[in-house]
């Protein structure tokens, strides 16, 4: 029999973590009760408030892992192009539960917060107690969270508490990009999507952020095929851009599977990229 | 021993903590209004409301909800705003087979208690997670917008 645990506190959950025996945390559940994949003791953390706070500093935003979909659509925080993800993921029913931290936990190769967050650089927040019972607080980039295929940089004893956000990341951009491809237009798991952050200064590509999903076994991104872009004159894109795509059509491996094939999903990522850089020729 | 209000009243159950909240419904309280479509979380004919939001009970384990409150369709039957879905959808001719109606009448509760005159596009937007494959959505979309307009005030 499953032995479900019900904490207030992010505390009161470390405490559980740092017991012996096997557990694990359920959020909104809405991968884990398809999967059917549970430990012994199940760590229910939808209830705690702590875990749903969404705020700001001049600095950073600080999402808390627990928020689900929903309040972050609706919250003006949140970065405009997270929130236009979001409201392409799964259905209104599922938005309702889901949470971010979910998302980011379950690392999924199609999980469709990530690549927005690998191209914001987004930090994860991670919190553990120790044997002497103090409470340690660890931040680590996304990109070095998400080992693979399902695979997290959590240790038995850690949870994620909140993902922060660096408002340089996505603010004074010129434009951000988001598509995703999926079978229908909702309750679809992405065939691909692609995000793109572009700043442009008296005409000049002064950064650029792009991420592939869903082509990978992770979110795809690479400062060094960025970096192409960054310094080019608006007028001379053209020029750039088969050195881009050339880059990308090589750094983009993607697989076949039952929602489409390897063929489909490079052409469609290279379009989409073409599409982004010059979009606002 | 989780507790929690079912159609307004006080219940417990003591299934594993990670039974779907679908087979504590239909089996331990014989709320069979709930339908089992897809369970995964894809067809909406599952759906409830918990804390007055939609969810698809097929994918929410019963440890989520202690201490919240749940609405099946048979609870949602007893209220006013129920008596006007009914008649819109029946007015609409929205109902074939039935199986995925308890789902979208609840679909359609939850948005018009956000939004009490909604555009087509938010009716779509609304039942997006709601399977139908009789009537070709058309009919249903009409008789969510018949229902804005019959339950004035009720929303």
């Amino acid at each position: 029999m499953v032995k479900g645990y019900y904490p207030k506190t992010i505390n009161e959950v470390l405490e559980i973590l740092s017991m012996e025996e096997e557990h694990m945390l359920i959020c909104g559940g809405s991968d884990l009760m398809v999967t059917k994949k549970f430990a012994q003791n199940m760590i229910f953390i939808n209830q705690i408030e702590e875990l749903k706070e969404i705020k700001e500093d001049s600095n950073k935003i600080y999402i808390g892992a627990g928020c689900v979909y929903k309040e972050m659509i609706d919250n003006e925080i949140i970065p405009e192009v997270l929130r236009e993800a979001i409201k392409h993921i799964a259905s209104p029913a599922i938005r309702n539960i889901a949470s971010i931290g979910g998302n980011i936990c379950n690392a999924s190769p199609a999980g469709d917060t990530l690549p927005v967050l690998y191209a914001m650089d987004a930090i994860i927040v991670k919190a553990f107690i120790n044997k002497d019972g103090n409470l340690y607080i660890t931040r680590v980039p996304i990109c070095d969270f998400i080992l693979g295929v399902r695979k997290i940089a959590l240790e038995k004893n850690e949870m994620v508490i909140a993902i922060e956000i660096d408002k340089e990341s996505y603010k004074n951009m010129t434009y951000s990009y988001y598509k995703k491809v999926g079978g229908r237009k909702s309750s679809a798991i992405s065939k691909l999507s692609f995000v793109g952050l572009m700043k442009i200064e008296n005409n000049i590509i002064k950064d650029v952020k792009m991420a592939f999903g869903a082509v990978g076994p992770t979110a795809l991104r690479s400062r060094e095929g960025e970096k192409i872009l960054i310094g080019t004159k608006i007028s001379d894109i053209e020029e750039k851009k088969e050195a881009v795509i050339n880059f990308y059509d090589k750094l983009i491996i993607p697989i076949d599977d039952q929602r489409s094939t390897a063929k489909y999903r490079k052409k469609a990522c290279l379009n989409l990229l073409n599409d982004f850089i010059t979009y606002k020729n | 021993m989780i507790e929690f209000i079912l159609n307004g009243n006080l219940v417990s159950t003591n299934s594993d903590a990670t039974t779907r909240l679908l087979d504590v419904l239909r089996n331990e309280f014989n709320l069979t209004g709930t339908k089992e479509g897809c369970g995964e979380g894809e067809c909406g004919a599952c759906s409830v409301l918990i804390d007055g939001d939609l969810v698809t009970s097929c994918i929410t384990a019963i440890g989520s909800i202690k201490g919240k409150t749940v609405v099946t369709i048979e609870g949602f039957r007893e209220t006013e705003q129920y008596k006007v879905l009914e008649k819109a959808f029946a007015k609409a001719g929205a109902v074939q087979c039935g199986f995925c109606t308890p789902g979208m009448i609840l679909a359609a509760h939850a948005l018009l208690s956000k939004k009490s005159r909604p555009t087509y596009e938010d009716i779509r937007e609304a039942i997006s997670g709601n399977l139908c494959r009789c009537t070709g959505y058309n009919m249903i979309v009409d008789a969510i917008m018949i229902a804005s307009k019959e339950g004035k005030g009720l929303w």
